[in-house]
């Protein structure tokens, strides 16, 4: 079932245009060691989709939680906008971290190589370097740090936003209340 | 950091000035390193080593960190997935509350929202990706073993069906992303409605009019 579905996909026109689009070889590098590489269209997708793809994200969850109706206005503010900059933040500082990232994983392989490991262990190890490294990192950089950061400092961002008068919470939204416990609802006892 | 942590563990006499002197590179360390292996020797194998490629060896030859690599590179999905729901249900919210600079609320907010998404990306994970990229997986397969027994044009490691594999993975979470954060944002209000109800305008009971209860409110 979900292989035939899979096939059909695969053989739909849209889809095999775009896949020999992405397989077009546009330009060869050569390595300061000699070694020619090809670049293809898709490792230029490869490298700016995780990009937009975060972008689009972030900026439909903090629109759909702003038009959200079920929350009150002086909290779903707040959080739009922390959602907002701990996307932006995440994805900055990931982006910044990247090129480090692929050193010290290099790193890390080419000091696997000179450990006395047993081969068949040491294979297993490499690609759980490749997999693990980079994405331990971009964990705690996106799903982590950013959006830690990103709470305090939403708040200022509000703050500064509701001084200027672009943000009103107006009188019209309902005000906060105190709770309505089996005590209020008892008939009250005049003071005096 | 590592490094002191290290020359305290491995017995040497860790004065200020030493550590001072092993950031520097004129510090021989070539004796005094022995990362832990199955031989007691205290030679060193690989030659002059720094502070961080020790840090990188003893990891390397730990039995927790071949563990944990293993697991990594066997079966990745679920090494991200737990990573990722692990950080964002339990470290990420009590950080949140904890960290100073925002209103208790926007904090509580933030971290239900946290607890949420996590919760939310877990479950598509399992239901969407991790069945389709089996079934991508399998496709890869019945093209490379018998070509035309399926219609699965392009056989496993080609580079067209990567490019396929990753067209349609990203195709489906571009789709996915649209409903599952407009789960979270609904799910999100409704737990904190019930865990905050005194931020929800009370709503006048039976017995008493609209009157009474504004009243009651001032």
């Amino acid at each position: 079932m979900k292989i035939n579905a899979l096939s059909s996909l695969a053989n739909a026109k849209f889809m095999q245009r775009s896949v020999n689009w992405a397989t077009k070889v546009t330009k060869t590098v050569v390595n300061p060691q000699g070694e020619k590489k090809l670049i293809t269209n898709y490792d230029k997708v490869q490298k700016y989709y995780p990009l937009a793809f975060s972008v689009w994200v972030g900026i439909m969850q903090s629109f759909l939680t702003y038009k959200s109706k079920d929350m009150p206005k002086e909290r779903k503010v707040p959080l739009a906008i922390n959602i907002g900059i701990g996307d932006v933040l995440g994805l900055t500082g990931s982006l910044l971290v990247n090129n480090s990232v692929n050193n010290f994983t290099q790193r890390v392989q080419n000091r696997l190589e000179k450990l006395p490991i047993e081969e068949k262990e040491k294979l297993h190890l490499k690609n759980g370097v490749k997999t693990a490294i980079p994405f331990f990192i971009s964990a705690f950089m996106f799903k982590y740090a950013a959006q830690v950061i990103a709470t305090p400092l939403a708040n200022t961002v509000n703050k500064y936003l509701e001084k200027k008068g672009i943000i009103k919470y107006s009188k019209k939204d309902p005000p906060i209340k105190i709770e309505e416990t089996a005590l209020s609802s008892l008939p009250k006892v005049p003071k005096n | 950091m590592t490094e002191c942590i290290l020359r305290n563990g491995k017995h040497v006499n860790s004065s200020i000035t030493n550590i001072r002197q092993s950031n520097s590179n004129n510090y021989n360390r070539g004796n005094i390193y022995n990362p832990g292996l199955n031989s007691g020797e205290k030679t060193n194998f690989t030659g002059n080593v720094n502070g961080t490629d020790k840090a990188i060896d003893s990891f390397l030859m730990s039995k927790g960190g071949q563990k944990i690599l293993k697991f990594a590179s066997l079966n990745p999905t679920f090494f991200s997935l737990a990573l990722m729901t692990a950080l964002a249900t339990t470290l990420r919210p009590a950080t949140i509350m904890v960290v100073p600079g925002a209103k208790k609320e926007d904090k509580k907010y933030a971290a239900m929202k946290s607890i949420i998404s996590a919760s939310i990306t877990l479950v598509t994970q399992g239901l969407i990706f991790y069945p389709l990229g089996k079934a991508m997986e399998k496709a890869g397969e019945k093209a490379k073993n018998a070509p035309n027994s399926t219609k699965f044009p392009h056989p496993i490691k080609t580079p067209k069906f990567q490019a396929f594999n990753y067209f349609t993975n990203n195709g489906v979470a571009f789709f996915t992303m649209i409903a599952a954060s407009l789960v979270m944002v609904k799910v999100v209000a409704k737990v904190m409605n019930k865990i905050m109800p005194s931020k929800r305008p009370s709503q006048p009971t039976k017995n008493e009019t609209g009157n009474e209860a504004q009243r009651r409110d001032k």
